[in-house]
């Protein structure tokens, strides 16, 4: 790259167009993207309603977009996405001749499987056998996580058991599946989308985006920009992360601020990148199933894993649940399986012992839900069918095991667990809140109106949603230009911020830990 | 019903809004980030300077307090004299490429000395006179006369990160030329950061003189002045690399390791610039010294490891030939009472490598305490801190910084005042400079010309513990000391005294040893494997059919030999371009060089190719008896030896 770029301007502004750079790889987030997408709108509006064409252009638009974020691992998607295409026609015919399948199922899932293991767990396997036989003995570290594996790796899966199930029939070209694997507003970290949802939308020779529709995808990028910036990246980069560092210091307000504000942060950013990603997709009349239903309103935990990531609940029902027997084989297998699917859904978001307590304590709590609802009578498995006043305790009561497991989700080790729970439980004082520095304060400004903002009524965003689709073009553009500019001051602070803190690390002669900021990617299983 | 599609619209829609927010960017509307500058130095300051003070505390319980012990002294010095009277040759290994040029002495431009006199100046005072051969009047004539000139800056934590000095350097290598960071340890048992230098290190055991009871003590015997000494085993690795942070910090044309080993024989790799063919192998065989490695050419970075053996690593130095050089030697929580513990026979074997002609003394903020006036048991210990540091190097000029300003919070009203401690610290140091004989400058004094702390810390120069200073209160007080050096050579020069200052008695550098076998030959191999001499010496025969076959190249074929009175140095030129021609040449030398003759060095000749015939492949063990005793043992003979001698 370096020999070609030689005094070469102009091949050198395209290698930075076109090329990939792992120093700075996309982000949704940014100008590149805004004007990639707009220059992408004019050729979309173009073949939009003949199907091959309009397929074709997406899925290389999608791979252009995913060669930018993580470079040749591009190669990866088309490898997973060319095995399964052909696994699942073997599997479809052998179905079709009433012979097996399980053999190519088990042959998908492994190839799978040993991907997600080989980029989410290695460095864990790595770590553990280097400490035990001396350093140097795996060189694995170096694997990087991989933007959006995870989630192509699992709608791949689920359309080969899809398949081998009977619900959908293989699809017969080889861009649709890449298209339904790489469409790029769900690439990176979801919703993930069903086979038999998605494929019709892909094949309909005339996709409409009606006036409701454009309405809704404004409020949807407007509001997904707004949660994931101007709240989570505030209160992640001006308060969370520096409490769970311990720079904020031993004070158990602090720690127990720090894991609301963590709570927030997380469901703020995910969800905030579910809501873009609907918004994009609703552009090109494309509907992502909703990932996201105000997950803090639930009263109990099994409400609470209906309302929270939905398209992964669902597909760990759906594939990993229901495939380990589900709730068919009696009581005890069923409180076991409920336990297996979390917990491989906790190891499913990286490969450490906090993520593994973190699964298993959901596990747990599901299980015991199940049991709690078998032996009281009267007991409801979701707060709308319960009295409002236990509601509310209800609801308070998950919203706490909820974070509680947020403190496991968003502690490196252990002993971070252990530090800020010694914190709350020893050094708890309200006079921590005195001490606190002006951006902590904005910070906890920006967690109390994400939390009201989550437990406002569902119809007065309905009623958002209608008031934007009326105020028609002009309206629309306010909103949408307005949250922009919002998110690229509240980027600049940030940035100011960090580069504030670099200089003053410097400048100390104690250097500090080092920063482990992955520069505004999403914490969760987003590799 | 059909409805009607809005496809078009929203796509319009994003067009419009991406035309409004390129617009507003190119109007500069999106530039409010600022507002919160004020909130993030508030946080940072509160979070590293609290920081920094809890590490100060905890180095400080820990720490040793040395007093002088002057016997010692002298045996130390005794004992590396007579280990050095000992070598058929000094411990340096010398590998070049580009040989620095001779200095010549050539006057400064009288314009370059002129400084803003409109503003104060706080004055060096000097109390040496002209008499003394380590005055400051002597180092001035090397400033004013272009000759090479290093300085050795020890303090503590008040310097540590390069606070101060790296302005310092600046502004004196602006003036008087020269590059380089100087002198920077390897390891160090704590981390630091240095905008200087690019460090890093793997393998090695920190430890610091301070903290003795953790050590060796093979370590704690044979402390630099540096304070720290790494010890690594095979595949230990450091690295240094220049920066561009300041000015003159980068393109160096010399490199320096300082090394010893506790083992009888040690082998390093060391590299220049990551270059593959700029590597080579050292021998470091015990001979009781510290030992250099010198590499002289073109230098960016300098990386070492281990090969076999274990290594004790003082640091590494990356300087430009001639100019200004000033190694930084900070220790925290370092009253100055450490110099008692490092080895005055290392420090004074240090110098005649690196040759200092000044050492700094910036220490006192550790021993004041709030309220009280009387400091004469620290006076009379930094009057020791001189006389050891004159005896360490005895060519250099010693000035004592007097303590910088600081003011403490008032326990009852929690308003900060000034510190009296100060003005009597001051003086307590003033005089011990001048009842030694030497120069003293006052830092407090130059910080008053802002303000004082006050000043500085409303200004962001310093931490508010009214205590400390950052890099931009350094850069005030390194630029107050450049002037006030700037205006003493000023003053010297019109005095009409200044002369080009003569060779010192005892010369400095005697590379004797040239030592450059290619990594390629000697890879990973044990010391004395006699299978490894053959195909060095295949390789330099190839080398000589080359050459004989005639010089494709410019220069490779050029061997240099230089001579030194009766003493032959063989300069491998040619590495640069052709690697393979490697030369071990065993040469005897003449320890005690008259003066005239030191002055006069370098009178090159070049000969043929065929002077490679000669050469001997060394046997190393032969030379050097003492390496095959453990160390231990020949440290107790040695004492043994001294005792009988005194």
């Amino acid at each position: 790259m370096q020999l070609l770029t030689n005094d070469n301007s102009i091949l050198d502004t395209l290698i930075s167009i076109f090329g990939y750079n792992k120093d700075a790889s996309l982000s949704y987030i940014s100008d590149y993207f805004m004007f990639a997408l707009m220059i992408f709108g004019v050729g979309y509006l173009a073949v939009r309603r003949r199907v091959t064409l309009r397929t074709i252009y997406v899925v290389l638009f999608s791979l252009f977009i995913y060669y930018k974020m993580a470079g040749l691992y591009l190669l990866l998607l088309l490898g997973v996405a060319s095995s399964d295409f052909l696994i699942a026609h073997s599997v479809a015919t052998r179905r079709a001749n009433g012979r097996g399948t399980r053999g190519w199922v088990a042959l998908s899932a492994i190839i799978n499987i040993s991907i997600l293991v080989y980029f989410t767990a290695s460095n864990f396997i790595a770590t553990t056998i280097n400490d035990l036989y001396g350093s140097g003995t795996l060189d694995w570290t170096h694997v990087a996580k991989i933007t959006g594996v995870s989630f192509f790796v699992f709608q791949s899966l689920a359309y080969v058991i899809d398949v081998s199930r009977g619900t959908i029939k293989p699809l017969d070209s080889f861009e649709s599946y890449l298209f339904l694997l790489s469409f790029f507003p769900k690439l990176v970290c979801g919703p993930l989308v069903k086979a038999k949802d998605f494929i019709p939308q892909i094949e309909n020779p005339t996709p409409v985006v009606t006036r409701e529709d454009a309405g809704r995808a404004t409020m949807l990028i407007a509001t997904g920009l707004f949660k994931f910036v101007l709240i989570s990246q505030v209160i992640r980069t001006l308060f969370v992360g520096p409490a769970f560092a311990g720079d904020l210091g031993d004070g158990g307000l602090v720690a127990l601020l720090a894991i609301y504000g963590f709570t927030m942060q997380l469901y703020c950013d995910f969800s905030g990148f579910s809501e873009f990603a609907q918004g994009l997709a609703l552009m090109m009349g494309f509907r992502l199933p909703d990932n996201f239903n105000a997950p803090y309103k639930s009263a109990t935990i099994t409400e609470f894993w209906r309302r929270w990531h939905i398209t992964l609940s669902t597909w760990l029902k759906d594939y990993l649940y229901i495939s380990l027997g589900g709730n068919r084989k009696g009581k005890f297998r069923t409180y076991l399986n409920l336990f297996l699917t979390m917990f491989l859904g906790g190891l499913w978001h990286g490969v450490s012992l906090p993520f593994i307590a973190w699964g298993a304590l959901h596990g747990i709590a599901l299980a015991l839900h199940k049991v709690w609802l078998s032996i009281v009578p009267g007991a409801k498995s979701v707060g709308s069918e319960m009295r409002p006043v236990w509601r509310v305790l209800a609801t308070i009561f998950t919203l706490h095991v909820v974070a509680f497991g947020w403190l496991l989700f968003n502690s490196k080790d252990m002993e971070t667990v252990g530090w800020m729970l010694h914190n709350i439980v020893n050094n708890f004082s309200f006079a921590e809140l005195g001490a606190l520095d002006e951006l902590s304060i904005i910070a906890l400004g920006v967690i109390v109106v994400g939390y009201i903002l989550h437990y406002l009524p569902r119809t007065l965003n309905d009623k958002l949603c209608v008031g934007i689709t009326r105020s028609g073009f002009v309206g629309q553009w306010i909103v949408i230009a307005a949250t922009i500019f919002a998110v690229a001051e509240c980027n600049l602070m940030l940035k100011d911020y960090n580069e504030a803190k670099k200089e003053a690390q410097a400048n100390s002669s104690v250097e500090a830990q080092p920063a482990e900021d992955d520069g505004g990617k999403p914490a969760y299983g987003a590799f | 019903m059909k409805k009607r599609d809005y496809s078009l619209r929203i796509w319009l829609l994003l067009a419009a809004v991406a035309a409004t927010i390129t617009a507003a960017k190119g109007f500069g509307l999106v530039s409010v980030g600022s507002m919160f500058d004020s909130a993030y130095e508030e946080r940072f300051n509160a979070w590293y300077s609290d920081a920094d003070a809890d590490v100060e505390v905890a180095a400080e319980e820990a720490i040793v307090e040395y007093t002088p012990d002057f016997t010692n002294l002298e045996g130390q010095i005794a004992e590396t004299e007579a280990l050095v009277d000992e070598q058929d040759e000094q411990p340096i290994h010398e590998w070049v490429v580009t040989k620095c040029p001779k200095p010549k002495a050539k006057r400064i431009d009288e314009k370059r000395l002129s400084v803003d006199s409109s503003r104060e100046i706080v004055p060096i005072e000097v109390f040496d006179g002209d008499t003394t051969s380590h005055n400051f009047s002597r180092f001035l004539d090397k400033l004013i006369w272009g000759q090479e000139v290093r300085i050795a800056f020890m303090g503590d934590s008040f310097i540590e990160g390069d606070i101060l000095t790296s302005d310092l350097r600046e502004a004196l290598q602006t003036t008087f030329g020269g590059r380089g960071v100087g002198f920077v340890q390897c390891d160090i048992p704590f981390a630091t950061s240095r905008k200087t230098i690019k460090r890093t290190v793997s393998g090695w055991d920190a430890y610091s003189v301070l903290k003795p009871k953790k050590n060796p003590a093979s370590i704690n015997d044979a402390f630099f002045v540096s304070g720290y000494t790494a010890r690594g085993g095979q595949g230990a690795k450091a690295s240094w690399k220049t920066t561009t942070a300041f000015e003159h910090l980068d393109s160096c044309s010399r490199a320096r390791i300082l090394l010893t080993t506790p083992d009888s024989v040690a082998t390093v790799r060391v590299m220049i610039n990551r270059d593959t063919t700029l590597k080579r192998d050292f021998d470091i065989v015990n001979v009781g010294l510290p030992q250099e490695i010198r590499f002289e050419g073109s230098v960016e970075s300098v990386d070492l490891e281990v090969l076999t053996g274990r290594v004790d690593c003082y640091g590494a130095s990356i300087e430009g030939c001639g100019g200004v050089i000033v190694d930084n030697l900070s220790m925290r929580a370092n009253s100055g009472h450490a110099i008692f513990g490092t080895n005055a026979g290392v420090n004074k074997q240090i110098d005649t490598y690196v040759g200092y002609d000044l050492v700094v003394l910036q220490y006192g903020l550790n021993v004041m305490e709030a309220g009280r006036s009387n400091y004469s048991a620290y006076r009379n210990k930094l009057k020791d801190m001189i006389t050891y540091a004159k005896s360490c190097f005895p060519d250099a000029a010693i000035l004592v910084l007097g303590v910088s300003d600081r003011w403490v919070k008032d326990a009852e009203s929690g308003v900060y005042g000034p510190m009296s401690s100060v003005g009597s610290m001051k003086s307590y140091q003033r005089e011990a400079a001048e009842q030694s004989a030497v120069s003293f400058w006052s830092t407090s004094d130059a910080m008053t010309l802002y303000g004082g702390m006050p000043g500085f810390v409303s200004n962001g120069w310093a931490a508010k513990d009214y205590t400390h200073i950052n890099f931009a209160g350094g850069k005030r007080v390194g630029e107050e000391l450049h002037r006030s050096i700037v205006k003493s050579a000023y003053d010297r020069l019109k005095s009409g005294n200044s002369q080009a200052p003569t060779a010192t008695a005892k010369p400095r550098v005697q590379p004797i040893k040239v030592e450059t076998k290619p990594a390629e030959i000697n890879n990973g191999v044990t010391f004395v494997a006699p299978a490894e001499t053959t195909p060095a010496v295949t390789e330099t025969q190839d080398a000589a059919t080359i050459n004989e076959g005639g010089s494709t190249e410019q220069g490779a074929s050029d061997i240099i030999v230089e001579q030194q009175t009766e003493n032959l140095i063989v300069s491998d030129s040619v590495a640069m371009q052709s690697p393979v021609v490697e030369l071990q040449e065993e040469t005897m030398v003449e320890r005690e060089l008259p003066a005239e003759v030191e002055g006069d060095i370098e009178a090159e000749a070049v000969v043929e190719t065929e002077a490679q015939g000669e050469v001997v492949v060394e046997d190393v063990p032969q030379e050097v008896p003492v390496s095959e005793s453990e160390d231990d043992s020949a440290v107790a003979e040695d004492d043994e030896f001294f005792r009988e001698v005194l």
